[in-house]
C-alpha cells in the first residue's frame, strides 16, 4: 500500500509536468494542423523569463511571495508577444505547404529561440528556488514531498478543467472546435479562420511558456533543457491522440504512472517503458486513444 | 663641468636601465623562433558551447582563451604564437567526427585539444589516429579510451572515471567504516554506467558485506528526478553514489535537498565541485563532493602559496566573474601539457621545430606543472595525477559551499598501473 501511494504520487507529479507541456502542443496541432517543434523553445523562454523576473524580485529584496506572481507574468509576456509574432510572420506562410516544410520551419524557430536564450541569458545555469522552498514539505508513506509539487498537480488539473470548459461552453471555444472539426466549412459559414489560428497559436504559446515557468523553480534552467521534454511531449500526444485535450491529459497520466512504476520496480526499463507504451497504443489505435481518424476529402 | 665620478655613476645607472629595459621587453620581443617553425601554431579546441553541457564547456573555452592570450603576450611557444580554432562539441559523435576531419583537412590545425563527452572522445580517437593528428583529450572520463586501444596520436591529460569511483570508495569507507547499504542514481550511458560499476565493484571489494539496495538509471540531463528521489528515500541506503553533472546535477540537488535526501546519509557527487558556485546556498553541508579525481580546486592548493594557482584563479575570476572549476583546470593542464611536450621536443631536436611524431615522443614520460601540481604522461598515453575529495560546508566569504575535511589521494591509490584494465585492478584493491 505504501509503495502504491508513493508510485501514484510520483506518477502524478510527473504527469502534471508533462500535461502542462503537452496541452499547448496538442491544441496547436488540433487547430492549425502543424506539428509545432518550436513549442519546446517557447517552453524554455517561458522558464527563463519567469526565473529571471523571480530573481529580480528576490534580488530587490521584495516579498519572496511575489515570485509566484512572476511565474505568471513571465509566461504571459512571452506568450502574448511571441505567439502572434511567430504565427503572423512565419506560420501563416506555410499552412498549405508540405508537412516537411512545416517541421523544418518550426524546428528552425526552435533553434533561433535557443540561440536567443544564450544571447539574452548566457550559458550559466539560472535558478530561483524561492517558489519551490517557500511552501515547505510534507510526508506521505514516510517519503518527504514538497508542497510545490502538489500545487503543480492541482494547477494542472485546474488548468485542464478551465481549458475543457472554455472549449465546450464558451463561444470562442465552440468556434475553435468548429475549426478543428472542419476548416473549410467553418470558413464557409463566416468564421474568421485566420484570426482563430492566431488566437489558438497564441494560446498554445502561452501554455508552453506557462509550463516552462511553473517547472522552472524545480530545475536548473540551462540552454537546451527543453529538447528532451519536448520529445516526451510528442510521445504523450501520440498516445493520447493528436489534437485532443483529453488525450493530452490521459497520455500524461499514462506516461507519468508508467515511469513511476518502472523506477520503483524495474529501474532498468525506465526509459524504454514510455516508448513501449507508445508503440503498443499506436499498433492498436494508430490515431491515439482520443484521436479521430481524418476523413479523406477530395 | 661635471665631476668624472658623477659621470661614471650616471653612465652606470643608464647602462643598468638599458639592461633592465631589454630584459623587461625580451619576452614581448621574443627570441627568434626555432628553425622550421610555422608562422603560428594552430590548435583546434573542442568543447560544449551549446546545450545543457555548455555549463561545462564554457569554463573550458574561457580557460583556453585566457591561457593562449597570456602565452601570446609573453611571446608564444618559443616565439611561435598560438591560434585557437574553437569548435562546439554538441551535436553527437557523428558530427564531431565530421568536425574533426574539417579541423584536420580544411583548417590544417597542428593539434586538437578538447572533448568532454565520453561518447565523443571514443568516436574521434580512431579518426585522429587515421589522420595522424596529435589530439589531447582534456576532460572525457571513460576508461575505455586508453584501456581498450593502442593510441599513438591521442593522449589524455586527466585521470579516468575509475579514479573518481575508487577515490570515493576509499573516502567513504574511511569516514564510515560500518557502511552496510549503497545505492546509485546515474545517467544511462557509458559515463554513468562505468562510474557506478567501478564504484560498486570497489566498495564490494573493500567491504564485501555491503549490499546494493537500488540502482537507478536516468536519461542524460533528465530534469525530473522526483520518482528517483522517492525510490532512494524508500530504499534508505547508507550511501548514495551519483555521477550526474552540469544542469542535471543542479536540478537533482535542488529537488533532493528539500526532500531530505542529504540529511541522514552520505551522498557522493563525483562532479559536485563543478556546481558549487551555481547551487550556492542550496548545497547542503556534509555532502561528499569532488572535482572528479583532480588534484585540487580553486582554494587548494592555497593561491597565496602557489604562483601559477594565484595567477590563474585571479585571472579567471576578474575576467569571467567565476572561479575556475575542474573542467577549467583540466583544460589548463591539457594545454600546458601540450606546450611542455612541444618545448621538450624542441630541446631534444637541438632547437629546431619538431614534427608531430617528435612531439609525441617528447610527450611520453613527460612531467609538467599545472596550477594544482605535477602531472605525468605514461607510455599508454594516459596521464596520472593525484586527487582531492571532501565534504561541503557553506562558506559565507564566497556565498557558496567550499570543501572541508579534504583528503588527498596519490595517483597509485586511484589509478590502475599501465597495462592493467580497471575492473581487473579493482578486483585486487586493498
Amino acid at each position: 500500500m505504501r509503495l502504491l501511494t508513493i508510485i501514484v504520487m510520483d506518477g502524478a507529479v510527473f504527469a502534471a509536468v508533462l500535461y502542462l507541456l503537452s496541452v499547448g502542443l496538442t491544441l496547436v496541432f488540433g487547430v492549425l494542423r502543424i506539428l509545432n517543434v518550436s513549442h519546446g523553445g517557447l517552453y524554455a523562454v517561458g522558464a527563463y523569463m519567469a526565473t529571471s523576473l523571480a530573481l529580480r524580485v528576490v534580488g530587490a529584496g521584495a516579498n519572496p511571495y511575489l515570485t509566484y506572481a512572476m511565474l505568471l507574468v513571465g509566461p504571459l509576456v512571452v506568450g502574448l508577444v511571441a505567439g502572434p509574432l511567430i504565427e503572423r510572420l512565419f506560420l501563416r506562410r506555410i499552412y498549405a505547404a508540405d508537412m516537411h516544410i512545416q517541421l523544418l520551419l518550426t524546428f528552425a524557430i526552435f533553434l533561433v529561440l535557443e540561440d536567443l536564450i544564450k544571447l539574452l541569458w548566457g550559458t550559466a545555469p539560472l535558478f530561483a528556488s524561492e517558489p519551490y522552498m517557500l511552501l515547505g514539505q510534507f510526508e506521505v508513506g514516510g517519503i518527504t514531498y514538497s508542497w510545490y509539487q502538489v500545487c503543480l498537480i492541482a494547477f494542472a488539473v485546474l488548468f485542464g478543467g478551465v481549458l475543457a470548459w472554455a472549449v465546450r461552453a464558451t463561444r470562442i471555444g465552440k468556434i475553435v472546435v468548429a475549426v478543428i472539426t472542419d476548416r473549410e466549412v467553418s470558413q464557409a459559414v463566416g468564421i474568421n479562420v485566420d484570426r482563430i489560428f492566431t488566437v489558438a497559436f497564441t494560446l498554445g504559446a502561452l501554455c508552453a511558456a506557462l509550463g516552462g515557468a511553473l517547472i522552472a523553480p524545480t530545475i536548473a534552467v540551462v540552454p537546451g533543457f527543453a529538447l528532451d521534454a519536448t520529445v516526451l511531449a510528442f510521445a504523450v500526444i501520440a498516445i493520447g491522440g493528436m489534437g485532443s485535450l483529453e488525450g493530452a491529459a490521459l497520455g500524461s497520466l499514462i506516461v507519468g504512472l508508467l515511469r513511476s512504476v518502472a523506477v520503483h520496480t524495474v529501474p532498468e526499463v525506465d526509459l524504454v517503458a514510455i516508448y513501449l507504451a507508445m508503440i503498443m497504443v499506436l499498433i492498436v489505435r494508430p490515431e491515439g486513444l482520443f484521436g479521430q481518424l481524418e476523413v479523406r476529402r477530395i | 663641468m661635471r665631476h668624472p665620478q658623477t659621470l661614471r655613476v650616471a653612465w652606470g645607472v643608464g647602462l643598468i636601465g638599458i639592461v633592465v629595459a631589454v630584459l623587461a621587453l625580451a619576452p614581448h620581443l621574443g627570441a627568434a623562433p626555432p628553425s622550421g617553425a610555422p608562422a603560428e601554431l594552430k590548435l583546434g579546441f573542442v568543447d560544449f558551447l551549446s546545450g545543457p553541457a555548455a555549463t561545462f564547456g564554457t569554463p573550458g573555452k574561457n580557460t583556453a582563451e585566457w591561457l593562449v592570450e597570456k602565452w601570446n603576450r609573453e611571446g608564444g611557444i618559443r616565439g611561435v604564437k598560438v591560434k585557437l580554432v574553437v569548435v562546439d562539441e554538441s551535436g553527437g559523435p557523428d558530427k564531431q567526427v565530421t568536425e574533426f576531419r574539417r579541423l584536420a583537412l580544411d583548417e590544417k590545425v597542428h593539434a586538437v585539444v578538447g572533448y568532454t563527452s565520453s561518447a565523443n572522445c571514443l568516436a574521434v580517437a580512431p579518426v585522429a589516429e587515421e589522420l595522424r593528428v596529435l589530439t589531447v583529450i582534456h576532460v572525457c572520463g571513460t576508461r575505455r579510451l586508453t584501456e581498450e586501444r593502442q593510441l599513438k596520436y591521442v593522449f589524455r591529460t586527466s585521470n579516468t572515471q575509475t579514479a573518481d569511483s575508487v577515490m570515493a570508495a576509499r573516502y567513504i569507507l574511511a569516514m564510515k567504516p560500518d557502511v552496510k547499504t549503497i545505492a546509485g542514481a546515474n545517467e544511462d550511458y557509458a559515463w554513468g554506467r562505468d562510474s557506478w560499476d567501478d564504484f560498486k565493484a570497489a566498495m564490494l571489494r573493500l567491504k564485501p558485506d555491503v549490499k546494493v539496495v537500488a540502482e537507478l538509471w536516468t536519461k542524460i540531463q533528465a530534469g525530473e528526478y522526483s520518482a528517483e528521489i522517492s525510490r532512494l528515500l524508500a530504499a534508505q541506503p547508507d550511501v548514495v553514489h551519483s555521477s550526474f553533472w552540469g544542469g542535471g546535477l543542479i536540478t537533482f540537488v535542488k529537488q533532493a535537498a528539500p526532500r531530505g535526501l542529504f540529511k541522514t546519509r552520505l551522498v557522493y557527487l563525483s562532479t559536485g565541485e563543478q556546481v558549487l558556485q551555481d547551487v550556492r546556498k542550496e548545497m547542503p553541508d556534509g555532502v561528499i563532493v569532488a572535482p572528479r579525481a583532480t588534484p585540487g580546486y580553486f582554494l587548494h592548493p592555497d593561491p597565496a602559496t602557489n604562483r601559477l594557482q594565484k595567477e590563474y584563479v585571479e585571472g579567471m575570476k576578474s575576467r569571467y566573474g567565476r572561479y575556475p572549476d575542474y573542467p577549467a583546470y583540466r583544460t589548463y593542464n591539457a594545454l600546458a601539457g601540450l606546450r611542455a611536450a612541444y618545448e621538450r621536443a624542441i630541446d631534444q631536436g637541438g632547437g629546431k621545430w619538431p614534427t608531430t611524431e617528435e612531439v609525441i615522443k617528447a610527450f611520453v614520460g613527460l612531467t609538467w606543472e599545472g596550477p594544482l601540481g605535477k602531472l605525468t604522461m605514461r607510455e599508454d598515453h594516459q596521464a596520472i595525477h593525484g586527487a582531492i575529495i571532501g565534504l561541503t560546508k557553506f562558506n559565507p566569504q564566497f556565498g557558496f559551499a567550499t570543501m572541508e575535511r579534504i583528503r588527498e589521494l596519490k595517483p597509485e591509490e586511484i589509478m590502475p598501473p599501465v597495462g592493467m584494465k580497471s575492473p581487473d585492478w579493482i578486483a585486487t584493491l586493498k
